[in-house]
């Protein structure tokens, strides 16, 4: 009987191939701890024979002792029992907490490789996944598993032992007994599994159901804004209705089902009590004479009867967590094995005291295969240059300064810096030479200074300051609650877009790169912090190769060189003044931007 | 209590649910409790008493009632699942309906990430409880009045070791609470911890990437990850203790009713084999109950917590309404005519001296284009959302065509309206309809007019399905500037006597935004039309320019005129199309 209960494998086989492949990758993560393990799982022997002792000791108390009136041995057979009791206790607690140590730690290693492997993928795996995509792999999928190795394991393992010891105990009681026993088991077994089967698709309809309901509330939710300022406040009410009930009706279903299990089996076992009694009794009565049984065997039996819907339900409960669980480590593991697409080659060279001479040669890129976004792009930028970036949006400005910070590898062509090909040195000292001051200032929730020090995490204090002032952020700094020190909120709501982009440009220039890459705001400044971040620029660029993205008429006017970009190639190239006497595209470009002033 | 007493009531429509699914609980209670003596029947009056038909009639009422508690488990089952999933499907969608009556200002209290945990951890929390309630927890006094009642009932000598065990027991658990609650606490902070960077490492990956930090984020994290993993183990080390520890006390127990009971028996005649079988039987039914209600009670209690959060949606009152002889306003009977009449507002209601908007009169006629200038925390936004009647202000008046905004109805009020919101906010479905939201009837034609003024219209033609081309969750298939231009083309496509956008170009580029002024032009040239910008190329065609400064209209007039009298508008200016010092060289560069 106990051969057909889920084991490892079964579960496997119920849930698909890949989850053994999952529960293989576990196992693996789990293999530092072998001696805890096996401590567990010896502990976890103990406790199931310990288990089963108990009720078979009362049975022979109550024969032996108790009816036969014999209170020394009963004293005895007491103290015996008080030991098992104790083998018990202490098995118990060992296994948990064993198990609960080694899940901790599996779990926190886990995380650790999932985090660093996350450092390690490139920008195009985050194109592809969206941050609530990955943070629920990382956060639900996790609980998850949590769930499963420090509760559902032991749990799991618990039961398996006890319910083989106790059929084991069960025949060693009584054999005829243990048969008319096993007739309701079966059924219990059948009804189980029957009701899992069914219960699977069930809960995977109610996680569908949920999530589409989920989803539903999230984005009209966050969109209520708009769906105020256009008065549709009834329109989305029909479908929230409807995707309410649905959720409500599957849950039902699923529900119903999974507790009626729950009462079956209970029930069930309850019948089981009664036909092992009716049988002991009769059997006890002496009508078949070749059998013996006592008050004691019965007592037993009821005992073994009643405890081995237990593990019954506990399996029966903890199957379905067991599956998604490992569809969960599944998810997990396809992140950590998930090939970086951008990877230093075995022999790469750092890169290191540049002058900052870039050369793009004839290059190639497409996000998605078969849809160039830069074609045969060739630039020079000599040391101290400043390069402006100028076009259309999606024209592919965006696109050429990925291609520099290897955010992506190029499809054909070359980069060069100081003549060293970027594909050829390592990805982090080609880095740590760039600038990059992006449009979308990204803070983290630490404090001002060390969101600057972020730039060079060896800065002093005193440095940081020096590079706030450069970056004119230091007046509005000094006039935060705590300064310096003022924690920044998650998104950063406690300061103003123009003042993160101030706290961005301090970062780079305090890691004083070779190479600086900026990408304009287009807006959301008011003027005052306008005019500091066009001085701070000024000061950040000074003697560094710069590339670009510009919005604003001064930068453009000021470049050594404009790129013009249309459709992923450059149609244009010059000084402000050269590219303005042609006719062409820059000249068009620059009238309808700012034909505005013509009109004084 | 109070919260307690309002969710109770909200089961009034479940009344006959859950009184059938009370009955049940009884009648199975009952039933399992009366099992056990009949174990001891059989045992003392049956195989020691050698009668057969006491057996038999023993196992059969046995076989009767546990057929009972299978009707009644499973009746009870049936209610509990299906008292809970109404119960929670109604308040879900009464905290939605209400959500939906929400002004800005209630938004603004109760920020959407707050809305949407109540709306899913809360209510569920909420629902779990419930379930327990109907299913476990009320059964648990009866299981224990019941067990107890037969256990004495058997041998009221014996009874006295519960005297001991029951005390023992619901210290225990007590204990076990009170240590692990504040444990688990503890384990949720030191775990956002870990998601919050988590999450800023998703977020930031280009700053961490490009300033090379992994190294350093992966010391952080190492710490993060440390201290929840160390927590997490101290809980589970206490919590691995629980269960051996229940099983070892009901273990002691059943040894100490064989020893006090085979004293008794073999020295008295007190007690019999029967009754030492039937009361070890027992023993697990009077301190399951204590179990049951030690690890439930906790839950009602987070549930009567998530309780409060979901009434205080519900009870949130919308604090922007129709009056009750509010009139409709008639469509294409507006002509757009916006009076703003010494108008102060302030989002507390107050007006004091850091209002957000101080005494703003203006006047807008239709057809007319109104910029809004000014720095941030000017109050341009603010001072656009009470056209929309947005928020309401706190004094002063705001009439449409000569008539208090106040006295129409909201609905009727934005439909005139078209409103293209700093951050544009799509929703999931085709690109049609996200553009035709504001008019569901709006045809083909003018789905693509809209989108064509919004200069939207050629990257929806590069979608494989154009028009019916999906958007998917907030938008994430289009850029920045994509999602403005769409944006736009769902305020043009409401053909509205009023247009507002709120700085809704600032990811599209310059040369786009000239074309879609252009196209506004034409379009829009019977409406009135507010822009709010930071980019001053977008204003220098406006009709009117209202430069605001800290909240109070700093200067008004056309480009023209603002240049020569309003030094804050020079400033802005020169900032933005000089370069510094050299703006009258690139005026002059641009005349020639």
């Amino acid at each position: 009987m106990g051969r057909r209960m889920a084991t490892v494998d079964d579960v496997a086989g119920v849930a698909g191939r890949s989850t053994s492949g999952a529960i293989r990758r576990l196992l693996e993560y789990m293999r530092p701890y072998r001696a805890q393990l096996i401590l567990v799982f010896v502990s976890v022997v103990v406790y199931s024979v310990c288990y089963v002792l108990g009720p078979y000791l009362l049975g022979v108390a109550i024969d032996e002792y108790i009816i036969e009136e014999d209170l020394v041995g009963l004293a005895q057979i007491i103290g015996w029992m008080a030991l098992v009791y104790v083998g018990l206790w202490v098995s118990g607690i060992t296994s948990g907490r064993v198990m609960a140590w080694v899940a901790q730690r599996t779990l926190q290693r886990m995380r650790k490789d999932l985090f660093a492997q996350m450092q390690k993928l490139s920008l195009n795996y985050y194109d592809q996944n969206s941050t609530g995509d990955l943070m629920s792999r990382l956060t639900n999928d996790m609980d998850a598993l949590n769930q499963l190795l420090s509760v559902n394991l032991v749990a799991f393992m618990r039961s398996f032992g006890t319910l083989v010891g106790m059929i084991i105990g069960m025949f060693a009681t009584s054999v005829s007994l243990s048969f008319a026993a096993l007739i309701v088991l079966p059924i219990m077994f059948g009804i189980m599994f029957t009701v899992m089967k069914g219960l699977g698709p069930r809960f995977r309809q109610l996680q569908q159901d949920l999530g589409a309901l989920n989803g539903l509330m999230e984005e009209n939710i966050s969109g209520q804004r708009v769906v105020i300022a256009y008065g549709q406040e009834g329109s989305s009410m029909d479908d929230f209705v409807k995707a309410n009930q649905t959720a409500r009706d599957t849950a039902v279903r699923a529900n119903l089902l999974a507790n009626v299990l729950g009462a079956i089996i209970m029930v069930l076992g309850n019948v089981n009590v009664t036909v092992v009694v009716a049988a002991g009794a009769f059997l006890a009565l002496g009508s078949l004479s070749f059998v013996t049984v006592t008050i004691g065997t019965i007592t037993t039996m009821v005992d073994y009867t009643r405890r081995v819907s237990f593990p019954l339900m506990e399996i029966g409960n903890t199957f379905n967590t067991i599956i998604s669980a490992l569809a969960g480590a599944e998810r997990i593991f396809d992140v950590i094995d998930t090939e970086p697409a951008v990877q230093d080659l075995p022999k790469s060279e750092p890169l290191d005291h540049i002058t900052g001479r870039v050369v793009f040669e004839d290059v190639d890129f497409s996000y998605v295969p078969g849809q160039k976004i830069l074609k045969n792009i060739n630039l020079t930028a000599t040391p101290g240059e400043m390069i402006a970036l100028v076009g259309p949006t999606g024209a592919g400005k965006t696109t050429i300064i990925n291609m520099l910070t290897r955010f992506y590898d190029i499809e054909a062509g070359s980069i060069r810096i100081d003549g060293a090909d970027i594909r050829e040195v390592q990805q982090d000292t080609l880095r740590q030479q760039l600038g990059i001051v992006l449009q979308d200032t990204y803070l983290f929730s630490e404090t001002v200074m060390e969101n600057i020090r972020y730039g060079r995490l060896s800065a002093t204090d005193e440095e940081v300051m020096e590079a706030a002032k450069l970056a004119n952020a230091h007046w509005f700094i000094t006039r935060l609650p705590q300064g310096y020190n003022t924690e920044l909120s998650e998104r950063a709501e406690n300061i103003s877009q123009g003042q993160r982009q101030l706290l961005a440009i301090a970062r780079a220039i305090l890691a004083d790169p070779r190479i600086l890459i900026l990408d304009e705001a287009t807006s959301s400044v008011d003027t005052r912090t306008e005019v500091q971040i066009q001085e701070a620029l000024l000061n950040l660029m000074h003697g560094r190769t710069s590339f670009v993205i510009a919005h604003r008429l001064s930068t453009i006017r000021t470049a050594d060189q404009i790129l013009v970009l249309k459709d992923g190639e450059i149609i244009e190239r010059g000084t402000h003044d050269k590219l303005l006497e042609t006719d062409g595209f820059y000249h068009h470009l620059y009238e309808s931007q700012f034909k505005g002033t013509a009109v004084v | 209590m109070e919260t307690l007493k309002r969710l109770i009531l909200k089961l009034k429509p479940y009344r006959m649910d859950v009184m059938l699914a009370f009955m049940a609980l009884v009648v199975g209670t009952a039933a399992e409790v009366l099992i056990a003596p009949q174990i001891q029947r059989v045992v003392d009056d049956g195989i020691i008493a050698n009668d057969m038909s006491v057996i038999t009639r023993s196992s059969l009422i046995m076989l009767g009632l546990s057929l009972i508690g299978m009707v009644a488990g499973y009746t009870n089952a049936y209610y509990g699942v299906k008292i809970s999933e109404y119960f929670i499907a109604d308040l879900r969608e009464e905290a939605y309906r209400k959500i939906q009556t929400f002004s800005f200002k209630n938004l603004d209290t109760l920020q959407t990430g707050e809305l949407l945990v109540r709306m899913t951890s809360d209510l569920n929390a909420i629902k779990t409880a419930v379930m327990m309630t109907v299913r476990m927890l009320l059964r648990a006094p009866f299981m224990l009045i019941g067990a107890l009642a037969v256990l004495i009932f058997i041998s009221p000598r014996m009874s006295i070791l519960l005297l001991v065990i029951l005390p023992l027991t619901s210290g225990f658990v007590y204990w076990f609470g009170a240590k692990t609650q504040p444990l688990y606490k503890k384990v949720q902070e030191r775990l956002d911890v870990v998601n919050t960077i988590l999450q800023e490492n998703i977020a930031g990956v280009r700053v961490v990437k490009a300033f090379v930090r992994a190294d350093h984020e992966n010391d952080r994290f190492a710490v993060a990850n440390e201290n929840y993993a160390s927590k997490q183990i101290e809980v589970n080390m206490i919590t691995a203790v629980m269960f051996p520890t229940m099983m070892t006390i009901i273990n002691f127990a059943t040894a100490g009713v064989l020893w006090l009971g085979g004293t008794l028996a073999v020295n008295t005649d007190f007690v019999t084999t029967g009754e030492i079988v039937s009361f070890v039987n027992l023993l697990m039914m009077v301190i399951f109950p204590v179990l049951m209600l030690g690890f439930g009670l906790p839950m009602v209690y987070a549930a009567i917590a998530s309780g409060e959060r979901i009434f205080e949606v519900i009870d949130m009152n919308a604090d922007v309404v129709d009056r009750p002889d509010a009139v409709t306003l008639k469509r294409d009977a507006v002509e757009g005519h916006v009076v703003f009449d010494d108008v102060s507002f302030d989002y507390d209601g107050e007006v004091e001296k850091d209002a957000v908007l101080k005494h703003i009169s203006f006047e807008a006629h239709p057809g007319e284009t109104v910029a809004i200038l000014g720095a941030t925390g000017s109050g341009k936004s603010s001072l656009i959302s009470l056209i929309a009647r947005l928020y309401d202000v706190t004094e002063g008046e705001i009439r449409l065509d000569g008539r208090n905004i106040q006295d129409v109805t909201q609905a009727s009020l934005r439909q005139q309206i078209g409103f293209a919101l700093q951050e544009a906010i799509l929703f999931t479905g085709s690109i049609r309809d996200n553009i035709r939201y504001g008019r569901p009837d709006a045809s083909d034609e003018e789905v693509i007019a809209a989108a064509k003024a919004a200069q939207a219209h050629d990257f929806i033609m590069t979608k494989e399905d154009g028009y019916d081309g999906k958007v998917e969750q907030r938008g994430k298939n289009f850029s920045g500037g994509q999602k403005q231009r769409l944006a736009i083309a769902r305020a043009l496509c409401v053909k509205p006597a009023i247009l507002i956008l709120d700085d809704s170009t600032s990811a599209v580029d310059v040369e786009t935004e000239t074309l879609i002024q252009g196209a506004l032009a034409e379009l829009m040239h019977d409406s009135t039309v507010f822009i709010v910008a930071q980019r001053i190329s977008t204003v220098l065609t406006a009709d009117k320019i209202l430069v605001l400064d800290q909240g109070k209209i700093a200067a008004t007039g056309n480009h023209a005129e603002l240049l020569e009298s309003s030094p804050i508008y020079k400033e802005i200016f020169d900032s933005q199309l000089g370069s510094g010092v050299r703006v009258s060289a690139d005026q002059e560069v641009l005349h020639g």
